[in-house]
This record gives structure tokens, C-alpha cells and sequence, in this order.
């Protein structure tokens, strides 16, 4: 890791409270939700769906849906309070301090343009490149993912590209201006597992000029391997958080510990595989709505 | 009549390569698979593994004789099947069911869920509309959901819900064997354990025979006896699964394995 790079957070959410209201019916989806990622390393937000997870990633990037409200706790992305910003304001932010490399490159990416002119747009945007010179920095970023062919690939259309190709194309548009927080939301579910390898090794050199990850999975062997710190989160809190090493030798969560049960181990053939449990589910769900009672929350 | 359910031996597939398609003319034919070959016990399951362009996807489409195959031979519970004629193809495919990846396109997303899985069961005259009720329940209940979801839109579920919807409807039909093609792909870690242990339990307790298509194999261990590793539309290595992940003995069936991320925290793995 850098040693250069500050040890203060990139970012940090302080119990982060949120709701979404609509049509009169309130939802509580996040309950007092902290976590930190300090510069140069990867942090890994882990659950199931329906957990929280991707609110979480909404709050920090500023894309809250309509009817969702903050209504404690604060968001502080590098060293400054961004909790309630205003669209305007996030749009000098998101780009440039902050970006997001999705789950599904396809839907990141246009279909219609050629990836050299998506790329041109975005450092046209935000580090007012045109012409050539957008052109020349976009082979650089693709260079710096190691595309190998960039020209080529700066005049293909997303569908002529593979999963792969297509994921290192959007990390290399995220890390155009070297944000300082990337947050990568499932980033190599849809890959193969050879691809997701050498997509996991270029997230993580990325951090090496300083940079922060927050890593959105639910496979715990993915963590295992590239994160420093986790957070697990279900019901929209924090169940458990540590360094990896200390949370994987010794889980203290039911939770986390029903999560590492689930994930296959071809290397012991004694291990059954376990499902989590429907109780332990059903026993967590019953404690969020309990922390709603004695909150006054709906 | 033997132990085994499906021989299949030298099977060998070519579809038109639309991309290579002159402007006039036919496409030019892509061998997509080639000389694949073996064997399903009854109530024995085997797991397809590859990466994106195997072939695997494909296998399950010619099994099922919707991508008739030009050479080799498909037998099927001790009969020929792979020049079946048309009209026997639909009493084939009811023995053997194919589920698909993507539960969200195989189900119809205005039709109740109880509909939809007793759907194949009125379609063959099994059932009569008062009687598709109490089957849809029965079916729900037997791949572990709630009797009440029948009431339900597909969208109204989750991913691991609408999953075993679209198994509880292969079920339905009371098929020998199951082709599940990547239906855990997409679902979180305890979803995807869930629909093994189910299939398990099917194996089990129905004597259903399983062929499990996946790109990852790690789910192999726990579900199959047999796994088949395909590479480019060839089987590369294929064996007992617990001997195959043991003890591989092609480098690529080595390279996946090694690919796959254990939840045991180690900076190292990614630089080897």
C-alpha cells in the first residue's frame, strides 16, 4: 500500500439513518450505519440482497431515490460533509471525488456509442479534454487497466467487447480522475472466474496511488482475498466489523458466521454446505423491528 | 434395464455463425461442440462446468434435442432419442426438464406464480383448473416455499424464490432427470446453498437425476457424483468430482480451481 497516502478515511458514515417514503407508507432501510474506508485500502460492505447494502452506496455517491431521507446520523466524504447535498452540489462530486464501477458493465455503458467516444465524454466532462487529446488519454486510462489493444477497443461497441474487457473499460472510466473513493458494487459477479481474478488484481492496484475501495459483495471468498476491513450488514445495520484476518478467524456474529457456512469449500470435502438459517433470519428481522419500537420509527 | 438413464456418445454440434454471415448467402457453419460423451446414473447427477463459451448452455439445448445435434447419439432411459420424431419430442422433454438461468424471462411476469407452476400440468391435460390449486401448492411446498406464494406475481419474489418456482414447475411434470442450466448464477451466497440442498434433497427423495450446468466449481462438490469440465464445446477432463477438485489433472481444470477465491483471508493468492 502507499505510504504516502493520508490514513484519514475517504470515507466515513456516521449511524447513518435513512427511510424512504411513499405514498404516505414509511420504510425504515437503514438503522444506524458506520463504517469507515481509510485511503489505500479496500473495504468490503458484505450481505445479502435486501440488506442495505446498495443504499448505503446510493448515500455516498448522492444517487438516493426519490422519497429516500437521511434522517440521522452524517456522510463524510474526503473530509467533508456531504449529508443532505443537493443534486447540483454532488454533481461536481460524483466523478471526481467519488465513482462507482457496477455489477453489470452493460448497463454502465451506452450501447449505441463507440467506447472511445463514452470515454471522451467523460474526461471531456470533468477534466475538459476534447478532440485528440481525449482520444490519447483514453488509450492512456485503457493502457493503465492493461487493454492490451486500446485502439481497438476505443472503436468497438460495448457488445463486441467481452464481460471482462467490458468491466476493465468501466474501471478505467471511474478511475479517470483519480477519484478518491471507488465504490465497486459486485464488480466481478457476472465474470468468469479466471476474469474475476484478474479484474479482482487491477481493483486492488488501483488503491495503490491512495485511493479507497468500498467493495458491495456477498462473497465472503472475494473478501477474503482482496479487502483489508469488512462490514456485515443486514437489516440495514452493521452486525459485525473488523479487519479481515480478525473477522474470518474469529467471527462473532451468528450472521457472519452462517455467511462463511454457506460459501462452498471444494478444498474440505467434510464440509457440508449450510444454507443461512430461516430462524436466524427471522430472529434478526425481529430485532430491527424492535430497534424501531423503542425508536418511535415506523 | 440398466443403471444408466442418459448415454451420450461423440455428440457433435454446428450452428450457422451469424457474426461470419455474408451480406448474400448462407453463414458459414461453428462447431460448437465436439465429441462430448458420457453418462448419467439414474438418480445420479453430474456437473457441467466451464467458463462463457464452452459449450455447456449449448449441451443443455442439444440434450434436449432443441438444438438437434448432427453427429453422435443421445440414449435415453435405454431408447434412441436422437432422431426422435417431432411428434415425440414433447413426451421426451417431459421426462427430461430443463431449467433455465433466468427465472425473471422463463416466467410468464403476468401469470400467478401457482399458474405458472401448474401451467405444463394443465397443458397435457394432467389436471383440471380445480385441481391445478391444490397441485400448485403441493409443488411450492415441495421445493420449500410457503403454499401462499401461489397468490403471487414473480416480481413479487426473490431471486432464490423465483429460482425454486421455476424448478417446482420441472417438478411438475414428474421428469427423470433435471438439467439446471446456471440457476444459481446471480443469487446471493445463501440462496445459492439453499437451491444445492434442495437438489440434494430432490436427488434424494424423488430419485431425480441431475445434471447441474454451472461455471463454478465449487457448488460441484456437495451436489454431484460426476463432473464434466468443458473447455470451448470439448470435455477436458471428466471423473469422479471429489477425485477431479482432489487431484486434477488438466492444467486447465487446475487453473479454475485455482481461480476460485476460498473465504480463507490471504493477501498472496492474487499474485499467483
Amino acid at each position: 500500500m502507499s505510504a504516502a497516502a493520508a490514513p484519514g478515511p475517504v470515507l466515513r458514515i456516521e449511524d447513518l439513518h435513512l427511510q424512504i417514503h411513499d405514498a404516505g407508507r414509511v420504510t425504515t432501510i437503514l438503522r444506524g450505519v458506520s463504517l469507515a474506508v481509510p485511503a489505500g485500502r479496500i473495504h468490503a460492505l458484505v450481505g445479502e440482497s435486501g440488506g442495505g447494502k446498495s443504499m448505503v452506496t446510493r448515500a455516498a455517491t448522492g444517487l438516493l431515490p426519490a422519497g429516500a431521507r437521511i434522517t440521522a446520523g452524517r456522510i463524510v466524504l474526503a473530509g467533508e460533509d456531504v449529508t443532505g447535498w443537493k443534486e447540483s452540489r454532488w454533481r461536481g462530486v460524483r466523478g471526481r471525488v467519488v465513482s462507482m464501477v457496477l455489477q453489470d458493465p452493460l448497463t454502465a455503458l451506452n450501447p449505441g456509442r463507440r467506447i472511445g467516444a463514452q470515454m471522451s465524454d467523460v474526461l471531456r466532462l470533468h477534466r475538459g479534454l476534447a478532440g485528440a487529446g481525449a482520444w490519447a488519454e483514453a488509450a492512456a486510462l485503457l493502457d493503465r487497466v492493461h487493454v492490451r489493444e486500446a485502439q481497438r477497443v476505443l472503436r468497438s461497441y460495448p457488445h463486441e467487447l467481452s464481460g471482462g474487457m467490458r468491466q476493465r473499460v468501466v474501471i478505467a472510466m471511474a478511475w479517470a480522475c483519480r477519484p478518491q473513493l471507488i465504490i465497486c458494487d459486485e464488480p466481478t459477479t457476472a465474470l468468469d472466474v479466471t476474469v474475476q481474478k484478474q479484474v479482482l488484481r487491477l481493483i486492488r492496484e488501483l488503491t495503490g496511488e491512495g485511493q479507497g475501495v468500498l467493495l458491495v459483495t456477498h462473497d465472503l471468498g472475494v473478501v477474503a482475498k482482496l479487502c483489508h476491513s469488512m462490514s456485515v450488514i443486514h437489516g440495514g445495520r452493521v452486525l459485525e466489523s473488523g479487519a479481515v484476518e480478525e473477522v474470518y478467524a474469529r467471527p462473532r456474529h451468528p450472521y457472519t458466521r452462517a455467511l462463511l457456512a454457506a460459501t462452498p469449500r471444494f478444498d474440505r470435502p467434510g464440509d457440508a454446505l449450510v444454507p443461512v438459517d430461516e430462524a436466524l433470519i427471522a430472529g434478526l428481522d425481529a430485532q430491527a423491528q424492535a430497534y424501531d419500537r423503542e425508536r418511535g420509527l415506523r | 434395464m440398466s443403471g444408466r438413464l442418459l448415454e451420450v456418445a461423440g455428440l457433435g454440434l454446428d450452428l450457422p455463425d451469424l457474426a461470419a454471415k455474408p451480406v448474400f448467402g448462407p453463414a458459414p457453419r461453428r462447431t460448437i461442440l465436439r465429441d462430448v460423451s458420457f453418462t448419467l446414473a439414474r438418480g445420479g447427477a453430474l456437473g457441467v462446468i466451464g467458463e462463457s463459451g464452452s459449450g455447456k448452455s449449448t449441451l443443455a439445448r442439444a440434450l434436449t434435442l432443441l438444438f438437434p445435434p448432427q453427429r453422435g447419439r443421445i440414449v435415453f432411459d435405454g431408447v434412441d432419442v436422437t432422431a426422435l420424431p417431432a411428434a415425440q419430442l414433447p413426451g421426451y422433454r417431459v421426462r427430461l426438464q430443463l431449467v433455465f438461468q433466468d427465472p425473471m424471462s422463463s416466467l410468464n411476469p403476468r401469470r400467478r406464480v401457482g399458474a405458472s407452476v401448474t401451467q405444463p400440468l394443465r397443458a397435457l391435460g394432467r389436471v383440471s383448473r380445480a385441481q391445478a390449486d391444490a397441485a400448485a401448492a403441493a409443488l411450492l411446498d415441495r421445493v420449500g416455499l410457503a403454499a401462499e406464494l401461489r397468490h403471487r406475481y414473480p416480481h413479487e419474489l426473490s431471486g432464490g424464490q423465483r429460482q425454486r418456482v421455476g424448478i417446482a414447475r420441472a417438478l411438475a411434470v414428474q421428469p427423470q432427470a433435471l438439467i439446471a442450466d446456471e440457476i444459481t448464477s446471480g443469487l446471493d451466497v445463501s440462496a445459492q446453498a439453499r437451491i444445492v440442498v434442495l437438489l440434494g434433497q430432490l436427488r434424494r427423495e424423488l430419485g431425480l437425476s441431475v445434471i447441474f450446468i454451472s461455471h463454478d466449481l465449487s457448488l460441484v462438490r456437495s451436489l454431484c457424483d460426476d463432473v464434466l469440465i468443458m473447455r470451448g464445446g470439448e470435455v477436458v477432463e471428466q471423473g469422479a468430482a471429489a477425485e477431479v477438485l482432489a487431484s486434477p489433472r488438466h492444467p486447465y481444470t487446475r487453473a479454475l480451481l485455482d481461480a476460485i477465491p476460498l473465504p480463507v483471508p490471504d493477501a498472496g493468492w492474487l499474485d499467483r
